[in-house]
């Protein structure tokens, strides 16, 4: 594993951590540096506050997956001392060739042992049981009956009479949707119960608020309908499979990798990450960490997804920006259409050569129309994300009045705007101006199809833009 | 194919869902719009079938209006995307180019932080804005980062907004095209610092963009537009039209930066100036240029000859404009006049002495001059003025006079055994050693070392932290101050430091001292323990000794009784823990030991003591860590 300063930020559990483990081999604290004749090991010694330094070593046995190892009692993982120990590899500190420790080659050998033990796992045929499953669904049906009831119920009064009504019976639906497996529709209630708070609190927010809970309410309707139709048909079949993969997802279904694997939704991939961001879902109570990511064989563009919740922000790891070429030998690929959400286990990194870099902007849409094309199919679907990741030529970029516009080498035009939704953390459009370098010729713009109900226009929300040389972030 | 009718549909639609679908009956806007319809409804199957669930929709019972209005609301915002607009019509220019900085592959978890710090609000951001700017440099070079970084000049936290100042200062060139982009000649305190960061990186060339914005600027924008002006010698002629225009305080900065211009016409325009407004003197204190260092010496002389000539009392007005064109004095003004000037008023010493002020009180006007001096001394350093100060010394040599300001001149241009030699006797080491004016000449001495100071950064000593001195300072004048016989307090006011007040001295000293010589060492650590026992302090004399890398052990115990009230064993931790960081184990037990012998803690803190002491001896002979305070505490 070729280690780069980017590669140990990921590793970190947090930033304060990479920098603690920086200052660390920045000191000098360690000692007694070694490594295994193969490189696949190194291990020293790192000076703490206790009287006996703390025996700290890296693995990588495992290519793109280095196992850290730390004598110190700190709870995070990996620790500032692992970190630092990479900081001292990078620095090209020398190590010397030495036996591995029996400790650590005992380790090593369990490690292995139990790898080998899961892989065996996921190849055993998963049981299913059907009692618990035919269970499970009635009760789906139960909750999708109360959510359709409460639907209605507001749909009589009106959307607008939501200022008058009381959140915390939305709250406790949405809690009793939970206890029946819905925690799509769950997540949909709370976002009613948050617009009558916000109502509520800003009257002047009215009007938004009111637009806000009918898009809901529109999903929510398609999620019940659809759903009740399935559902009923795998009661009275007996069929329980999860052939409407989307509706499986939007009703707060949870791919297992196994299950993906069992679907064959496995292949090696060369990928290349094209933008990251991170947004906070108010309903779920959870930060969402996107990474868009490039094949470069295939040329589609699908999306990792970090899910953190802010109850337990510390204990899941952060996901970051990724830069240069990654290799996976296993990609699991979440079922779905348009961007799909994609998956791995182990990757192995390296920066990208000028030809590949250079090959990039070939991958983007044929022209704008195609694009668009793609991006209304995508849209006019209730049940899936109102935008669509896409990469697109840049014939020219400039502006018609003060809209901002893409035109590609065939003369289409599309506007570039700011998804209002994503926040003022997400605005990209005006960076276009302040790029401190003109655009060369044979780029492609990435970005987000969406469509703009203020003025009827599909527009693009710009991300990134893929040069020939580079990938300047207008995010992250 | 017209659309207008969908559109009103679909607006129709979410208007009953707003409204509920109880009303919808008496709904006929929405009947009207579902007419509209029709003919889209004939031309194509689609716009039929949202025409037929509109006629559903109303005719539907009560109970099932709602599934049907969402079906249809579906159905109609499907179609209405799929006839989204693309593109914009009309002459495509070019997107104006505002850039600069580069474009860096930096992470977002390395990135956002530090944009959430420079774009958000509350507390901590300038902290986090400071360590990235130490740490990593490179991240304010980033295209994302720039132009955060100057928006932040208008950040409502002052210490913000000017560290954001500083940062652009150091940044550079790169940063004007994003200052000149989006000015707002009338705006607020965010443009006044774009301008003021704007002239500091570019000095003189700013001079273009900065007549552009002349005419446009109001207020404190235009002040600062002016007073950056100055900093060009060519806009002489600008600023003499405008000292004609402006008012106020707008003036006033015309005037400042007219005292950084030279020329005949600018000698003119003071010369005039001055004659009609004496206060706007004020204005040339920062100028060293020959015009403004002229006309101060000449307005001073005329000045002072004026009382010299009168009755022998200076008149309240008369001692106020004389005090006024003094302090004008200072800021580099070392013209021939000027000096002359200076030798002047030591030949006129005595007379000047006799003055008496409006309350015929003695005028003292000579300490004053002295004091003037000595600062335009300190600021100029080595040139023609230093010289000077040599010759008064040499000419007064024996008395107090000129004694600091040569002394401190001999520092910055002779060789330091010579300076030793030469200005030692005025610190005795025994009585009596000197003879004439013998606590003055020895005060004197001391106020000329007092401005002198170990600057750790430049590892050379300097003059009031400015000017290095011409070579290291003699050893010699370490070991006579601390064998001195008079320890006349340095500072005018003794500090109150930590529970103790005692004399400036041994700070003043402590200054002189680097603390990395070994010979300095060797000669302070004995003195500041025996010090610290005569006047207590024995926190900041503690801190003193581990800076030297030595221990207050024999003194600590004493040093502790000298203090009135017995002390705070958060204060005993502080100390013993920075004690640990430079001392073995060893030696901070027995300084422990010190303590416990002292008994000199406050009543309320004697049981954790108790058990504090014992617990960290325990812990530092089995070789960890001297314990945190958390330690200490989580004993009671």
């Amino acid at each position: 594993m070729e280690l780069t300063e980017q590669a140990i930020l990921l590793q970190a559990p947090n930033p304060a951590a990479a920098e603690n483990g920086r200052k660390l081999s920045r000191k000098g604290s360690f000692s007694g540096h070694a490594r295994s004749e193969d490189g696949t090991l190194y291990w020293a010694a790192c000076a703490g506050s206790g009287k006996t330094p703390y025996r700290t070593s890296l693995d990588f046995s495992a290519p793109g997956d280095p196992v850290c190892r730390c004598s110190c009692p700190s709870r995070q993982f990996p620790c500032k001392h692992a970190l630092g120990l990479m900081f001292e590899i990078l620095a090209k500190k020398s190590f010397q060739v030495e036996e591995i420790p029996a400790d650590i080659a005992e380790k090593r050998a369990k490690k292995a042992a139990q790898v080998e033990k899961k892989q065996a796992r996921a190849t055993t045929p998963k049981k299913v049981n059907t009692a618990a499953l035919k269970k499970k669904i009635a009760r789906q049906l139960e909750g999708l009956d109360m959510a359709r009831k409460m639907a209605d119920d507001l749909l009589r009064s009106g959307v607008g009479s939501l200022a008058g009504s009381s959140a915390q019976s939305f709250d406790k639906l949405a809690k009793d949707l939970g206890s029946c497996y819905l925690t799509g529709p769950q997540a949909d209630f709370t976002r009613m119960a948050l617009a009558v708070r916000e109502m509520q609190q800003n009257p002047s927010q009215a009007d938004l608020c009111c637009a806000q809970a009918l898009r809901t309410l529109i999903h929510l309707h398609a999620v019940i309908k659809k759903s009740q139709t399935l559902l009923q048909e795998q009661l009275d079949t007996g069929n329980y499979t999860n052939n409407d993969t989307i509706l499986f997802e939007a009703l707060g279904g949870v791919w297992k990798l196994e299950d993906l694997r069992a679907l064959g939704a496995v292949r090696p991939a060369r990928l290349v990450q094209l933008s990251f961001d991170v947004s906070f879902d108010e309903a779920k109570k959870e930060f969402i960490e996107r990474g868009w990511w490039l094949d470069m064989d295939s040329g589609r563009i699908d999306e990792t997804r970090n899910l953190r919740p802010a109850k337990a922000l510390k204990y899941v790891k952060g996901d970051d920006s990724r830069f240069g070429l990654f290799q996976v030998p296993e990609l699991f690929t979440y079922p779905g259409e348009g961007n799909c959400r994609i998956r791995w286990e182990t990757a192995e990194t390296r920066p990208l050569t000028p030809e590949e870099q250079a090959a990039l902007p070939a991958l983007a849409q044929p022209n704008l129309a195609a694009a668009v094309k793609a991006g209304k199919n995508q849209l006019k679907n209730t049940l899936m994300p109102s935008f669509l990741a896409t990469l697109v030529p840049i014939g020219q970029l400039g502006r018609v009045g003060e809209t901002f516009l893409l035109e590609d080498p065939a003369g289409s035009r599309i506007v570039l705007r700011d998804r209002v939704e994503d926040g003022e953390n997400h605005a990209s459009v005006l960076r276009l101006t302040l790029l401190p370098e003109p655009v060369p010729a044979g780029s492609a713009l990435f970005g987000l199809l969406f469509y703009d109900e203020t003025d009827q226009f599909i527009c693009l929300h710009p991300y990134s833009i893929v040069t020939p040389e580079r990938i300047i972030r207008l995010l992250f | 194919m017209n659309l207008q009718p969908l559109y009103d549909v679909k607006a129709r639609l979410e208007q009953a869902a707003v409204a509920g679908t109880g009303l919808l009956e008496e709904d006929f806007r929405l009947r009207k719009a579902a007419e509209g319809l029709a003919p889209l409804a004939q031309a194509s199957p689609v716009f039929g079938k949202i025409a037929a669930g509109l006629e559903k929709l109303l005719a539907a019972p009560e109970e099932t209006r709602g599934v049907l209005l969402l079906d249809v609301l579906s159905l109609t915002d499907a179609v209405v995307y799929t006839q989204g607009r693309c593109g914009l019509p009309g002459e495509l220019k070019p997107l104006p180019h505002h850039g600069a900085g580069l474009c860096q592959e930096i992470s977002y978890n390395q990135l956002q932080p530090l944009v959430a710090a420079l774009t958000g609000s509350g507390g901590g951001r300038v902290e986090t804005v400071r360590s990235a700017w130490e740490e990593h440099p490179e991240f304010f070079q980033d295209y994302r980062i720039l132009p955060a970084v100057v928006l932040g000049l208008g950040d409502s936290y002052a210490e913000m907004a000017d560290q954001n100042a500083e940062i652009l200062k150091k940044i550079g060139a790169p940063v004007l095209p994003l200052l000149e982009h989006n000015f707002e000649p009338a705006g607020k305190k965010e443009m006044v610092r774009r301008v003021e960061v704007f002239s500091q990186i570019a000095g003189a060339e700013a001079t273009p963009w900065l007549l552009k914005i002349l005419s446009e600027s109001r207020k404190d924008v235009r002040i600062a537009v002016i007073t950056a002006l100055g900093e060009d010698r060519n806009n002489w002629k600008l600023l003499l039209d405008l000292a004609k225009t402006e008012r106020g305080k707008a003036r006033e900065a015309v005037l400042k930066s007219l005292a950084r211009q030279t020329g005949d016409a600018v000698r003119a325009f003071w010369t005039a100036e001055l004659a009609k407004t004496p206060s706007s003197v004020r204005s040339l204190t920062g100028s060293s240029t020959e015009p403004a260092s002229d006309l101060v010496a000449a307005g001073l002389r005329e000045r002072l000859e004026r009382v010299l000539n009168g009755k022998g009392i200076v008149n309240e007005k008369d001692a106020q404009e004389i005090q006024t064109w003094l302090a004008s004095a200072q800021g580099g003004k070392e013209t021939p006049a000027m000096l002359d000037f200076w030798r002047w008023t030591a030949q006129q010493r005595v007379p000047l002495g006799k003055l008496l002020d409006h309350n015929a009180k003695p005028w003292d006007i000579n300490s004053t001059l002295s004091d003037r001096l000595l600062d335009t001394l300190c600021y100029t350093g080595p040139g023609p003025l230093c010289e000077l100060c040599r010759e008064l010394w040499e000419n007064s040599r024996g008395k107090p006079d000129y004694l600091t300001h040569g002394l401190l001149a001999s520092l910055l241009t002779r060789p330091a055994g010579e300076v030793y030699e030469e200005f030692s006797p005025y610190i005795p080491t025994k009585t009596p050693l000197i003879e004439g004016d013998k606590p003055k000449l020895n005060r004197a001495a001391l106020q000329g070392l007092y401005r002198v100071f170990w600057k750790k950064e430049t590892g050379d000593w300097r003059v009031y932290n400015a000017h290095p001195t011409a070579q290291p300072l003699d050893i010699r004048w370490i070991v006579r101050l601390t064998q001195a016989v008079w320890k006349k307090n340095l500072q005018a006011n003794p500090g109150q430091v930590d529970d103790v007040v005692f004399g400036g001295y041994d700070v003043s000293l402590m200054n002189l001292v680097n603390p990395d010589d070994p010979e300095m060492r060797d000669v302070m650590a004995p003195y500041l323990r025996q010090r610290m026992a005569q006047v207590g302090g024995w926190r900041t004399y503690s801190r003193w000794l581990f800076q030297l890398g030595a221990s207050p052990r024999g003194a600590l115990k004493d040093s502790m009784l000298q203090v009135r009230k017995p002390t705070y064993l958060y204060y005993v931790w502080l100390v013993l823990s920075e004690g640990a960081k430079v001392l073995p184990a060893e030696e901070i037990i027995a300084l422990i030991e010190e303590v416990q012998e002292a008994n000199f803690l406050r009543r309320e803190d004697r049981t954790l003591a108790q058990q504090a002491f014992p617990y960290t001896i325990a812990q530092l002979r089995a070789g960890n860590a001297f314990p945190e305070w958390s330690d200490w505490w989580a004993l009671r």
